[in-house]
């Protein structure tokens, strides 16, 4: 029994070492690496593409779409597919362009970064597409941008919100606001109109978007003179949330940030009743669904969301979107996605009628000079660092749907 | 971070492991069964936990569409139909990947195991609505108010998923080691060929285990997503599935109270570090109590040791 | 181990033939690779490489599992862990240190290669521990375990206040090398693979290797003849690991980027299914089934749309088709003597339904890759119904199978019109289309099963693949050629 003792702490010590060893061998900290949310030495501005990139022969322009439609994002994806579709419907039924028609043809990621790789260079190098649209998440959006901006055939990215994403070279634009947008609008939204000092935070520690969004708050937040008294984190899947909860509660802050998606923030709020913290919920775009009220139960009555559009806004972009949406599909878009992934397939089949030879090179140059987009989560600009510049709205839970309270025109962070 | 946890604090962080440990119970005693008599890792198990909690939303959605029924009863029924449902496709899973495979060898069982997790998975979205995720309106869960133990809080729902995860421990107890089906289920679960030659059925018993095992996975995900209200995909009990499998084995897989008792253990785990402050690191360090555990104990908590001579 | 043990294995030869043709066969593999890389890259698209390069990195990322869970018997679920270490090694000498080398890309990747290796290997050391006291599940569990807790490391790992020792590994979302660090090459990964598989193989012949087998047949009996099961169960971790860590530094270089979301627990599942399909112990079958089911995952991208009904159809009948096959009762049947023609017969027809579908997908717009993939596969299947005798008994069920799904596809369409007026079997069934990425991954893993069924042991059981069946189809008994240098 002795001998098993020892062995078992001789084992548990060479365990704790292994951990010190991947700390030591993974690499010194010194001053080339970057400093802030991940990333790499690779962000030097925007290289535009060296490489030509695809061009259409016949009748057909081919699009690709990138999309999550199996696995853990799938909820995403497949709403992103429906936009998408929807756009080059739209688009063909008005006659294409000169006579041509767009085809969309969509690759499945699985959720998985690799798999994503994989699907971009199959739609760039097989099916010879002459522009790429998608994928909803960040990091799976990080590989297809590496694909496309070394072939030399624009991607725009749906849903993908990490800062870092654009900066990979001239080839990548999206759709969407950028989490150094939403964070900060969020957080001068609690500091201003919801007036509040000291804010927890929650964060979904395996989810890019969550972690980067919740970075950007903590800084904006900071520098505006609140405070960030607790952060906890757990990671998408779990169930059990009150442990970290009833620690926050401990600190007594009069707000909780949840930076993650509605599958866990319906049961976080539920689990917050629970605890009997009782402080008003708000968070980012990954709350939008339909289905946050069911999920979330009263708890998540009363919280605050920032989201791109929303389906009762009064503008005919929308209304329209959302007509066509329920007649094709039969139900309205379940997330912020479809809308999301038309605009970003509307960008690119827009810059289509502008260009003289299609090319991805040509197209590429269009995407890049998009002004005053008329698209269904506003009016924009594609800026010059590939992000689309529009406006934030900030929608209320309540206990019929959500209603938009506020809406925070775009604006440059500086950390 | 430690000193701003009082002891009422950690009592109560004490009693959130509980409730935690509850849930992981009610799948690991499935898991834990169905090793006992095949020495199977039932990768499916975590799936079936999925399909119940899909049949528990789509039993209340019934329900919501307007069939007058009282809401305790209603909940009885999602549980019913949730079980029911599980056990029949525990039972198919059975008939149509296990069976063929009683000679095979025990790695290639498992193989299967991962191809079924996997088809249920992926095909199950032709089934099962996924877009927009459905989930369980808070309204269902009647049970969802506090009782208050001094200053110590417990939901009526985690109180109703403890005392049911402990009547269903002691019954199956019960049933294994007091019952002529649980004798034949321990003898197969001992020796395959001797106890078919002694004149069980071991398809039956198999059969059987597999029946119980899914109707729990059946329970345990009607029970979770009413309280919980985790919107539901087919990926629903991929996580839960791998904490409870890893559950069972820390219990000594095979064994009842192992399972009960793994299960609380890695829930008091995880629960511990969220409450000092780690919570960024929780299913690490959970993982490293555990191999820890096992580093100790190499059969499990309550399973027998295997050690070499 | 005295030399003596070594005329344990059968071969014979004296170390001049010995070393000839060793450097023979070295020099053809370079030889290929050269040829590879200069004759047949250039023509390729980067899809096609992908294809290649994914397949054989999960070949040899299956090969050097199978050391561990095949050879050696330890059930190992942890090997993505492995995999991910020497990625996140790689990418972060890279990125840390490559602006400033002044060495060619080829000397850089070896150095950063080494780099992967020692630390993957000092990972598979430290895994290898436990299973001096954990067998079996446990042992699973804690390389499982392993798995996640690395999992977790590197979600924390974002240069934040949160991170040990200020590491920046990028956290969740992903470790972004500079962007002429991708310096990894098609033809590295090739030779990578042959190399891997040259290790495990020589490995095996030496005493050294019996060693290995000895303690997954019977541990015991092997400690009570002497061998020192401690120490070969943790050089198999060593050895699986390090080789699962180039592999990560190659894929890591050839990706650009390394996320830990592609090192979850389902890969770790996939490649004990490769080792398993290709039968444990057997370094050609995971090698072949390494890259037959990458291939077959991503070729399922290209299904076209099928009506559900047929699917279900189809789906239902080979299930219940290998399931009753498995029972006996209609295998006897099946093989019943009267039957001989019958069998010959449909066994021919189906090689040439075969032979046919791999014409039409010469014609369809997939890559290069599948072409030959699926053209070796149909020449595989021809030359081995010819010369096995177990493959011409397969080959007919394969064609029964077939039969028996095609009837049904003819009576389903009428039975389709039929189920469309039932409401809730419309959904499933009905006018319903699935889509090929719909069904893509239900394909993939009812292949899993229906594989598993029809031949649990995987497709070389213990044995190697060998050239023998070619020579005794042409009547002569030749000498076994093993499949590798």
């Amino acid at each position: 029994m002795k001998m098993t003792r020892i062995t078992s702490l001789w084992i548990s010590a060479v365990f704790g070492l292994m951990i010190l060893g991947c700390g030591c061998g993974g690499g010194s900290k010194d001053g080339s690496s970057n400093e802030g949310t991940g990333g790499g030495t690779a962000l030097k501005g925007r290289e535009l593409p060296t490489e030509p990139g695809n061009s259409a022969e016949g009748d057909t322009i081919k699009i690709g779409m990138i999309a999550s439609l199996n696995g853990e994002q799938q909820p995403w994806g497949v709403d992103s597919q429906k936009g998408g579709q929807l756009a080059v419907d739209e688009f063909n039924a008005a006659g294409g362009v000169n006579g041509k028609k767009v085809e969309l043809i969509v690759e499945d990621t699985n959720s998985k970064p690799e798999q994503s790789k994989t699907a971009t260079e199959k739609l760039v190098g097989e099916d010879k597409v002459l522009a790429v649209v998608g994928e909803v998440s960040s990091g799976n959006t990080l590989p297809a941008a590496k694909v496309c901006q070394e072939v030399g055939v624009p991607i725009v990215a749906v849903g993908a919100t990490r800062i870092d994403v654009t900066q990979q070279g001239g080839a990548v634009f999206r759709a969407c606001f950028t989490d150094d947008f939403q964070g900060a609008a969020m957080a001068k939204f609690a500091y201003e109109d919801l007036k509040l000092r000291n804010v927890a935070m929650l964060t979904d520690k395996k989810l890019p978007y969550s972690t980067g969004l919740s970075d950007v708050f903590r800084k904006a937040f900071e520098s505006m003179g609140g405070k960030i008294v607790d952060e906890e984190f757990y990671e998408s899947g779990n169930i059990d949330f009150k442990p970290q909860l009833s620690n926050i509660k401990s600190k007594n802050p009069d707000g909780l940030f949840c930076s993650g998606y509605f599958t866990e923030v319906g049961p976080i709020a539920r689990q917050k009743e629970a605890v009997g913290l009782n402080v008003p919920m708000f968070g980012g775009d990954g709350w939008d669904s339909t289905q946050l009220l069911s999920s979330g139960g009263s708890g998540i009555i009363g919280g605050y969301f920032a989201n791109h559009y929303h389906n009762s806004e009064k503008r005919p972009e929308v209304q329209e979107f959302v007509k066509n949406f329920q007649a094709k599909y039969g139900a309205p878009p379940a997330t912020a996605m479809g809308a999301l992934a038309y605009d970003a397939t509307k960008i690119v089949l827009e810059a289509l009628k502008r260009v003289k030879e299609y090319n991805s090179k040509e197209l590429l140059t269009e995407i890049a000079n998009t002004k005053g987009f008329h698209g269904v989560s506003g009016t924009f600009d594609i800026g010059p660092d590939g992000n689309a510049q529009k406006p934030i709205l900030v929608l209320q839970v309540q206990k019929n749907g959500f209603v938009p309270v506020k809406q925070i025109p775009f604006f440059v962070f500086q950390k | 971070m430690l000193a701003t946890l009082s002891f009422e604090g950690l009592a109560q962080q004490f009693i959130y492991g509980i409730q935690l440990g509850a849930i992981y119970a009610l799948i690991a005693l499935g898991y834990t069964m169905v090793y006992g008599v095949l020495k199977l890792i039932n990768f499916a198990h975590g799936d079936v936990y999925m399909v119940g909690a899909y049949l528990a939303y789509y039993t209340c959605s019934v329900w919501l569409a307007g069939v007058a029924v009282e809401p305790h009863l209603m909940l009885v029924i999602m549980l019913l139909v949730s079980m029911c449902g599980c056990a029949l496709l525990g039972l198919l899973i059975e008939r149509i990947a296990y069976r063929p495979l009683r000679s095979a060898p025990r790695i290639s069982v498992l193989i299967t195991a991962i191809g079924v997790s996997l088809f249920i998975e992926y095909a199950g979205k032709l089934f099962f609505q996924t877009s927009p995720q459905p989930s369980i309106k808070e309204s269902v869960n009647v049970f969802k108010d506090q009782i208050h133990l001094g200053r110590l809080e417990i939901a009526q729902s985690a109180l109703i998923v403890l005392i049911t995860t402990v009547v269903l421990m002691c019954l199956l107890w019960y049933f294994v080691t007091r019952t002529a089906m649980g004798r034949a289920m321990r003898a197969v679960s001992h020796d395959f060929n001797t106890a078919a030659l002694m004149g069980i059925s071991v398809d039956k018993v198999i059969t059987i285990t597999f029946l119980i095992g899914s109707a729990l996975a059946g329970a345990g995900g009607m029970m979770q997503a009413t309280s919980v209200g985790t919107p539901l995909s087919t990926f629903y009990g991929l996580m839960p599935g791998v904490k409870a499998f890893v559950a069972a084995v820390l219990g000594g897989i095979g064994n009842i109270p192992g399972a009960v008792t793994g299960a609380m253990i890695m829930a008091m785990a995880e629960t511990a570090v969220k409450a000092f402050g780690y919570s960024n690191y929780t299913d690490a360090v959970a993982f490293i109590i555990l191999i820890g555990i096992l580093l100790l104990r190499p059969g499990g908590l309550f399973g027998a040791v295997t050690e070499k001579v | 181990m005295p030399l003596e043990a070594a005329a344990l294995t059968h071969q014979r030869f004296s170390s001049g033939k010995f070393w000839l043709v060793r450097i023979v066969s070295i020099a053809l593999l370079v030889g290929i690779a050269c040829l590879f890389q200069f004759a047949a890259v250039p023509h390729m698209g980067i899809y096609d490489k992908r294809l290649l390069i994914s397949a054989m990195t999960f070949a040899s990322l299956a090969v050097s599992l199978n050391l561990i869970n095949g050879v050696t018997g330890q059930f190992s679920m942890g090997h993505a862990g492995f995999y991910m270490i020497g990625a996140y090694t790689g990418a972060k000498l890279t990125t840390t240190f490559y602006d400033r080398h002044l060495m060619p890309d080829y000397a850089w990747l070896l150095a950063v290669i080494c780099g992967g290796a020692v630390m993957s290997a000092f990972a598979g050391f430290i895994v290898g521990l436990p299973s001096l006291r954990l067998r079996g599940d446990y042992l699973a569990i804690v390389t499982l375990g392993f798995g996640e807790i690395l999992r977790v490391v590197v979600n924390n790992q974002d240069g934040g206040d949160k991170s040990l020792f200020g590491l920046n590994l990028g956290g969740s979302y992903a470790l972004d090398m500079p962007r002429g660090s991708r310096i990894s090459e098609l033809a590295y990964i090739f030779v990578f693979l042959v190399i891997t598989i040259a290790i495990c193989r020589n490995l095996l012949k030496t005493a050294h290797g019996l060693a290995f087998l000895s303690i997954r047949e019977d541990e015991t009996a092997a400690e009570a003849t002497g061998i020192n099961t401690t120490k070969f169960k943790v050089t198999a971790f060593v050895i699986g690991a390090a080789l699962a860590g180039i592999a990560g530094v190659l894929m890591a270089h050839y990706n650009g980027s390394v996320t830990p979301n592609d090192y979850t627990m389902d890969v770790s599942f996939l490649l004990v299914t490769m080792v398993v399909m290709g039968g444990t112990g057997s370094i050609t079958g995971a090698a072949l089934a390494g890259i037959s089911l990458k291939l077959l995952e991503e070729s399922l991208r290209s299904v076209p749309d099928i009506p559900a009904v047929n699917l279900w159809a189809a789906v239902v009948v080979a299930i219940l088709f290998a399931a009753v096959l498995k029972r006996g009762g209609l295998g006897r049947v099946l093989n019943a003597p009267a039957l001989a023609v019958v069998r010959i017969v449909i066994a021919e027809l189906t090689l040439l339904l075969i032979a046919y579908m791999v014409f039409k997908l010469w014609h369809t717009q997939m890559s290069i890759v599948f072409k030959v993939a699926a053209s070796l596969v149909f020449l595989g299947c021809a030359a081995a119904f010819h010369a096995r005798d177990n493959v011409r008994k397969a080959l007919p069920t394969f064609g029964y199978l077939v039969t028996c799904v095609a009837v049904v596809l003819l009576i389903s369409i009428p039975l389709a019109s039929a189920f469309h007026k039932l409401p809730l079997l419309q959904k499933l069934i009905g006018d319903t289309t699935y889509k090929a990425t719909d069904v893509r991954w239900a394909f993939f893993a009812t292949a899993l099963v229906i594989t598993m069924l029809v031949r649990s042991q995987g497709l070389f059981g213990h044995h190697e693949f060998s050239w023998s069946f070619l020579g005794r189809s042409f009547g002569k008994r030749s000498e076994t050629v093993e499949a590798s240098a």
